[in-house]
């Protein structure tokens, strides 16, 4: 799984470009729970209400965001095409879990993901990923839904 | 309850043959899982928990302790087998693991890390059940002021002694903070945050959390990296240890084992930090610091004994104030509020069973490390030539199972996935996940505390400063921040300082190194042959 060699400044322009978005990033998220914490009730110092906690922490998050913005992070990594389509492929398989099991039940959602990842993004054979796949979602299923009584269903 | 009596009952929890069984299946396990590499301890007890969740709370936590053992030895066998650290603490175990695997001494280095995280592990244990009744019994007096302090103490020292940037490891601690807030407000019952979504009014649990962050993060990060292929060694040479190496390890071991105690207990002391503190003084100390970095027997049991030591010691904070010192302590914790057990100054009192049980499950756990570890070395080597892309597609839907399995309920699946995402994303932007999930903990035990300080002072912020006891522990903790600006006090600094005074090539402390650029040992060969013919 060799990656093709990669100039320096795209992967460089890259981190710049990640060490200035992350804290907009985090500070975007911090200023959407800001605004829900307050619509709660804030109180004062003497009787501190729900909101009060959430709303100081939001705030002090936001600002540590906009020091980090000016100052810079620098640790920021490179990732390349194919990191990138290696790990949006994980994410579609494992993100496909919840509605394959709400739709289809346990067997068929652990199929699809295993079989997902071992073939698409682990770059198995079929025939590994199929004889790896099939056994393990069984004994997955008998160790959880039978020996441990989880209520996991099958098929649906 | 004195501690004779109190170990007599917990060992009596403890050495049940059901108990025992669980320890056991811990333990293997928790080496396996701690064998991948990225995932530590915290990501192995993640993934594992909800083996746990359908028993009662003794035989759950003795296979939590199972699992803790087994993943920190795990992190330590591609270590020294291979040059790639598991986790952060296991850096230093390289340093002269490794160059002892290139001697063709791996058996003898893996037995004798055995050895000296059992012996740590033992002492610590021992220092423990001598200490924490009595820290228990003077926490009792603690007021709301202290426990607000000394919570906000934990957190300012896991971001100011952390590997990374200290102002992204505030913004991190600020994220778990408000990730914590989400869901019914603990005084006043107000929803909280929750977009309106009912799944959230009981807030975010613990597990989701924890499995994307540290489960399916990690593994997104391998699989940014490129996945390890199935490697195999070669022969480990003798496993068990040299005469000479007992005779240079004896007195490392207990020096480390009173370090790693100590700085165990510290708030964001932890593995790392101890390792790299242990393995400075024993090279310092030495007599022969030339071979520090090559091979050194003393050097790697000095890390291996306070790495374990370290580990056990942090367990006094979480016993007897409830609060926990490291990210695997506060997932340990989480697995405690699952079984109704709340770990604080009551404890030892409202539940002497299980106070002591946990302390009795942790000698038996450390012993089972020992006992299966030596005979089993040369088998727990051949899942290393498991390729990841086989390992990690079960490795997550076993993780799925658990978390759904935490409160039977989907949703909890799908925030795994996104708190996955967010994990790796975290990672890739150079931002520690430490201080994001110890916030997690601390942050309703934290907000708790500072609006009960605030109604008893009748909003009087001076409280924190006029009370004896929190103004004496914001002081110590503005002068740890201080010297933390201005000194070396700094594990990444530290470590990278380390690596580079034994010449050793430099792994970034939370990085997984990438197998492609790490150091193949010539005695090892990878299956990449055989992966280049598959269609």
């Amino acid at each position: 799984m060799t990656e093709p060699a990669t100039s320096a400044a795209p992967a460089q322009r890259w981190r710049r470009v990640a060490d200035r978005t992350s804290p907009l990033l985090i500070a975007l998220g911090a200023l959407v729970i800001y605004s829900q914490a307050r619509q709660l009730p804030f109180g004062g110092l003497g009787r501190p209400g729900a909101g009060l906690w959430p709303t100081v922490v939001a705030i002090i998050t936001i600002a540590l965001c906009a020091v980090l913005l000016v100052i810079g992070g620098g640790m920021a990594e490179s990732i390349t095409v194919q990191q990138l389509r290696r790990v949006v492929l994980f994410v579609l398989f494992i993100a496909a879990f919840a509605p394959v099991y709400n739709l289809l039940g346990f067997i068929p959602a652990a199929l699809v993901v295993m079989l997902g990842l071992l073939r698409y993004v682990g770059e198995e054979r079929w025939v590994v990923s199929v004889a790896v796949a099939i056994p393990a979602t069984f004994a997955i299923y008998a160790l959880f839904a039978i020996f441990l009584e989880l209520p996991l269903r099958g098929f649906l | 309850m004195d501690i004779i009596s109190g170990l007599a009952t917990g060992f009596s929890v403890a050495l049940q043959p059901q108990n025992l069984m669980y320890v056991t299946i811990g333990v293997i396990l928790g080496t396996v899982i701690g064998m991948l590499p990225g995932l530590g301890p915290t990501a192995s007890i993640a993934v594992l928990l909800p083996l746990t969740f359908h028993m009662d709370p003794a035989s759950a936590i003795i296979m939590v302790a199972g699992i803790y053992y087994g993943g920190m030895y795990g992190g330590r066998i591609p270590a020294i087998l291979l040059n790639l650290p598991g986790d952060s603490s296991s850096v230093i175990t390289t340093l002269d693991g490794y160059p002892l695997t290139k001697q063709g001494r791996a058996g003898a280095a893996l037995s004798m890390t055995a050895i000296a995280s059992f012996i740590g592990g033992t002492i610590a244990i021992i220092g423990l059940t001598i200490f924490a009744p009595i820290v228990a019994r003077f926490a009792v007096r603690i007021g709301a002021q202290e426990m607000f302090v000394i919570a906000l103490a934990g957190l300012f020292m896991v971001a100011f002694i952390g590997s990374g940037r200290k102002i992204k490891a505030l913004i991190m601690a600020g994220i778990g903070l408000l990730l914590a807030s989400i869901g019914m407000d603990s005084i006043t019952g107000v929803p909280r945050i929750t977009f309106g979504n009912l799944d959230l009014y009981n807030g975010i649990h613990i597990i989701p959390l924890v499995v994307g962050l540290f489960g399916i993060g990690e593994l997104l990060y391998i699989v940014d990296r490129g996945m390890q292929p199935g490697v195999h060694p070669k022969g480990l040479g003798r496993i068990l240890p040299t005469m000479a190496d007992w005779v240079a390890s004896r007195v490392a071991i207990l020096r480390a084992a009173v370090v790693g105690f100590f700085i165990g207990v510290m708030p964001g002391g932890g593995g790392t930090l101890s390792s790299i503190v242990s393995y400075g003084i024993q090279k310092r100390l030495s007599k022969n610091p030339e071979k520090f970095g090559k091979g050194a027997m003393d050097g790697l049991t000095a890390t291996e004994t306070a790495d374990n030591a370290s580990s056990n010691s942090a367990f006094i904070p979480l016993l007897t104030l409830g609060i926990p010192p490291n990210p695997v302590l506060a997932v340990i914790l989480g697995v405690l509020l699952m079984q109704n057990i709340t770990p604080g100054p009551q404890l030892i009192d409202s539940n002497p069973e299980i106070f002591w049980g946990v302390i009795a499950s942790m000698y038996v756990g450390n012993l089972m490390l020992l006992i299966l570890n030596l005979p089993l070395i040369g088998l727990f080597v051949q899942v290393l030539r498991v390729r990841g892309s086989i390992l990690f597609p079960v490795v997550v839907v076993v993780a799925f199972c658990g978390v759904y399995s935490a409160s039977n309920r989907m949703f909890d699946v799908v925030l795994a996935v996104i708190f996955g995402v967010m994990g790796y994303l975290f990672k890739k932007f150079g931002f520690d996940l430490a201080p994001l999930i110890l916030a997690f903990i601390l942050g309703p035990i934290m907000e708790d505390e500072f609006r009960r300080s605030m109604l008893l002072s009748g909003g009087d912020m001076t409280t924190f400063l006029t009370r004896p006891g929190s103004g004496l522990m914001l002081g110590v903790l503005l002068v740890i921040i201080l010297l933390s600006f201005s000194s070396k006090l700094s594990v990444g600094r530290a470590a990278r300082k380390l690596t580079r005074s034994v010449g050793e090539p430099t792994t970034d402390i939370p990085e997984q190194p990438d197998p492609a650029d790490s150091d193949t040992p010539a005695d090892t060969e990878t299956d990449s042959e055989n992966r280049d013919d598959r269609s």
